[in-house]
């Protein structure tokens, strides 16, 4: 197999519904070009976003991988990893630096202490950080700044919104992709931040977006706002919880409830739905069961507003609320229900749209739909990673790296003398 | 089943238009309606309507010129009919829209006249609209003061409140019709409360007992549905009225006190159902009287009529469950007609609430999502009390 010139970044989600992987190469303009794109099914194996059968989904990883290899003719690059779930939390970190200058002038290794420290934030005992997004600079602990850089201050505070998780859990994921692959993920990262690069949201500097992922067990959402996460967030709740709902309301099998929410779930109750029945195979000898539509949505809508109830609560005692100028973007298997763009939008009093993979090109009609945001959103996550190593002359390890050695030096001169 | 008099009376002309949006209401049919003015000629043909000109001679027709102290003398000079008009009532509310003449003045009158008579009354008066400048909102704070000295029961609405849940868009007319319809459907709720006909009754003894001699601040809302989940959503629709303040006011009431009426077809799970929800807006320590009554007219429509009461000087925690004081025998004498009562009011939590229904399906082994200890899970429309509309 020929190799191409280009590495091939490998995005994998293993998600409630399906385990889905995405290949392609940086066309180096910002975009990903997409040349591989599978997924499986994996139903009751992930509940709410966590693993339940590690040997299942090792083998179904493994062949959605497969597939993937011949579709692109290629190997598997590097690996990168969405993970989600219950056991994912955030916290706002800060740290500050007194400016030393005698001119006072905020310098970049200011800048880059202050990071340090808001990054030495001790998590709580067997988490471990998944990802970490600066939020703002503050100077003088009061005056917010996204580039301080020049600027005369007293102090300068990093605030920093860090996403960690149960390390077991974590490492379950990643351990299951090692031994698949047979190397491990390059990088992970919590799914809702994949989604805020994949759908290259192009926004207005202080126009703040709610990225909300509707997933089949886990919904995830990020808010969006000067170029950088400034809150997430996680609630297990998804489209398995509205399929649930439907088969004890409708009492029908989980299947056919499934079936009945693809393809006539409506998030909101219309006008025309209280008069149109829909009709329901319930088993072979029996005849079909007729429901009316306006039922149906009943029961879709409740769920709906209640997960944005939610959503909105949580952002409210973050002071979030007042940043979403910019609207509401839906994606995930969730954002596929007809009108769920509407019922946000009126829910959060913003425009609501539906999302879809941003700065991509590829045959694959996948890379239009909503469902494959996050995988895809994976591959601009490593590639801006990859493009940042290269360029950063001291990126963030290194600079530990170097304090490290500095220390280790410190403690021989002690020993020394 | 109570076959008292219940009589609605309105004073001033602005009374008058709730009492003629009343008369034509649903339902209302039972109620008695009387109307002072100084010039009664709007209501003069409407059908059910007692009319009293007040000293027509004495200004002319000419109304009291805003004057409280002419409003005052004009209805008093009147008292003897007016007492022969209230006289034998088992239960009196009175319409006022405070801020001119005929009610300010006139309520005060009235408000005596009932203390002195022993008669069970219930004001329900409104407060002008900022717009209508200082001076009216003089006039009624006053006459507001003066009235709850010498009254138990007042509901003080704020025009300004009542017109925020109306479209900015809508026709002025139509505002103000909207407007006179959710005071109507107030009056009419209450006048509900102490009617038994078959249903829960509250007794008003130890209601008034409850609100006598307190500084209370009372507020109300009024909330309608139709269709298969009219329980729910008619809670729904009662928060949208804005003068009962929002959910957690209502749930830091000290006394709340509902009036359901429905049509003839309402079951007794739907009526649970209701009257639990409603239960779950509020905090244990509240004191709640709940009144539910059928009304052939109202067909499938449901309408929860709320008053909710906040003490102005909250009991000291140590006497909070304090139970309700008996009702002074001169009160039982007067409340003859509402002898059965006492004992419906006891029951009123005793009714057999449906077992809640809890299922997970395909949650059943996982970790459950808990938000707030709600185990989220089970179905949203479980959790909420929805019925749902299933041919089969």
């Amino acid at each position: 197999m020929a190799k191409k010139p280009t590495e091939v970044l490998t995005g994998i989600e293993i998600g409630t519904s399906a385990i889905k992987v995405c290949a392609g190469h940086a066309l180096g303009d910002g975009s990903i070009s997409i040349i591989g794109v599978d997924e499986t099914p994996c139903v009751n194996k992930v509940v709410k976003g966590e693993v339940q059968d590690v040997e299942e989904i090792k083998e179904l990883l493994s062949d959605t991988l497969n597939r993937v290899e011949e579709a692109t003719g290629c190997g598997v690059g590097k690996a990168y990893l969405a993970i989600t779930g219950a056991h994912i939390s955030s916290v706002n970190a800060q740290g500050g630096v007194p400016i030393r200058a005698e001119d006072r002038k905020i310098t970049s290794e200011d800048i880059v202490d202050a990071t340090r420290h808001a990054r030495g934030y001790r998590l709580p005992i067997d988490q471990i950080p998944i990802n970490s997004c600066q939020r703002a600079y503050l100077i003088d602990g009061e005056r917010p700044m996204s580039q301080p850089l020049g600027m005369v201050a007293g102090t300068l505070t990093a605030d920093i919104h860090f996403i960690y998780g149960n390390y077991n859990n974590v490492q379950t994921s990643c351990n299951l992709v090692d031994e698949v692959l047979g190397f491990p993920a390059t990088d992970i990262a919590f799914a809702g931040i994949a989604d805020m690069y994949g759908l290259a949201l192009e926004t207005e500097p202080s126009n703040g977006v709610l990225v909300l992922d509707i997933g089949a067990g886990v919904t995830e959402y990020v808010v969006y706002y000067e170029e950088g996460c400034m809150h997430s967030g996680q609630v297990t709740i998804g489209c398995e919880h509205l399929a649930n709902d439907l088969a004890i309301g409708l009492r029908l099998p989980i299947p056919k409830a499934r079936e009945v929410l693809r393809s006539n779930g409506s998030a909101m109750r219309r006008a025309e739905g209280g008069v149109r029945q829909v009709n329901v195979q319930t088993g072979l000898a029996q005849p079909p069961r007729a429901f009316k539509e306006s039922t149906i949505q009943t029961i879709i809508e409740h769920r709906l507003l209640e997960l944005f109830e939610i959503v909105r609560d949580d952002l409210a005692e973050h002071r979030m609320l007042e940043l979403l100028s910019g609207g509401v973007v839906l994606c995930g298997g969730g954002a596929l229900i007809p009108h769920i763009d509407e019922l946000a939008g009126s829910f959060f009093a913003v425009p609501a749209r539906i999302g879809q993979p941003g700065n991509v090109t590829g045959a694959e009609k996948e890379i239009q739909s909503p469902r494959y945001v996050t995988p895809i959103g994976l591959l601009h996550l490593g590639y801006q990673l990859r493009e940042m190593e290269k360029s950063t002359a001291t990126p963030f390890w290194e600079v530990i790296k170097h304090d490290f050695s500095r220390l280790i030096g410190i403690a021989k001169k002690a020993i020394k003398f | 089943m109570s076959n008292g008099r219940t009589i609605i009376l309105g004073i001033g002309g602005g009374a008058g238009k709730v009492i003629s949006c009343l008369a034509a209401t649903k339902g209302a049919s039972w109620l008695e309606f009387a109307y002072i003015d100084t010039d009664p000629a709007d209501l003069e043909n409407v059908p059910g309507v007692t009319c009293l000109p007040v000293d027509r001679d004495w200004t002319n027709g000419q109304g009291c010129g805003g004057d409280p102290a002419v409003g005052e003398k004009a209805v008093g000079a009147s008292i003897r009919e007016l007492k022969a008009l209230v006289a034998d009532a088992e239960m009196v509310i009175v319409v006022g829209c405070l801020g001119r003449g005929t009610a300010s003045g006139g309520i005060q009158v009235v408000s005596r006249l009932v203390r002195e008579e022993e008669l069970l009354a219930f004001f329900f008066v409104t407060m002008p609209l900022a717009v209508e400048g200082n001076g009216r909102r003089e006039i009624a704070e006053s006459a507001l003061r003066d009235l709850r000295d010498n009254s138990d029961i007042v509901v003080a609405v704020q025009n300004d409140l009542l017109f925020t849940t109306i479209a900015a868009d809508t026709r002025a007319n139509d505002a103000f019709a909207m407007a006179n319809q959710v005071l109507a459907d107030g009056v009419q709720g209450i006048a509900e409360l102490v009617r038994c006909r078959g249903g829960i009754s509250v007794d008003f003894a130890s209601l008034r007992a409850l609100l006598k001699n307190r500084e209370a601040h009372c507020s109300f809302g009024v909330g309608h549905a139709s269709g298969a989940n009219k329980t729910v959503e008619v809670i729904d629709d009662l928060f949208k009225s804005r003068m009962l303040g929002d959910q957690d006011f209502l749930a830091q009431s000290d006394v709340v006190v509902a009036s359901l009426i429905s049509g003839p077809d309402l079951s007794i799970g739907e009526m649970n159902q209701c009257l639990s929800a409603l239960h779950h807006q509020l905090a244990p320590a509240t004191r709640s009287y709940i009144g539910a009554n059928a009304v052939p007219e109202k067909g499938d429509e449901l309408q929860l009529t709320i008053v909710s009461v906040h003490y102005k000087h909250k009991p000291a925690p140590a006497a909070a469950p304090e139970p309700a004081p008996p009702p002074p025998p001169a009160e039982v004498k007067r409340g003859r007609k509402g002898k059965a009562k006492v004992a419906t009011d006891e029951k009123q939590f005793d009714l057999p609430f449906v077992e809640e229904m809890v299922s997970l399906g395909i949650f059943g082994n996982v970790p459950p999502t808990l938000v707030n200890g709600e185990n989220l899970d089970v179905p949203t429309f479980q959790r909420q009390g929805l019925v749902l509309d299933l041919d089969d």
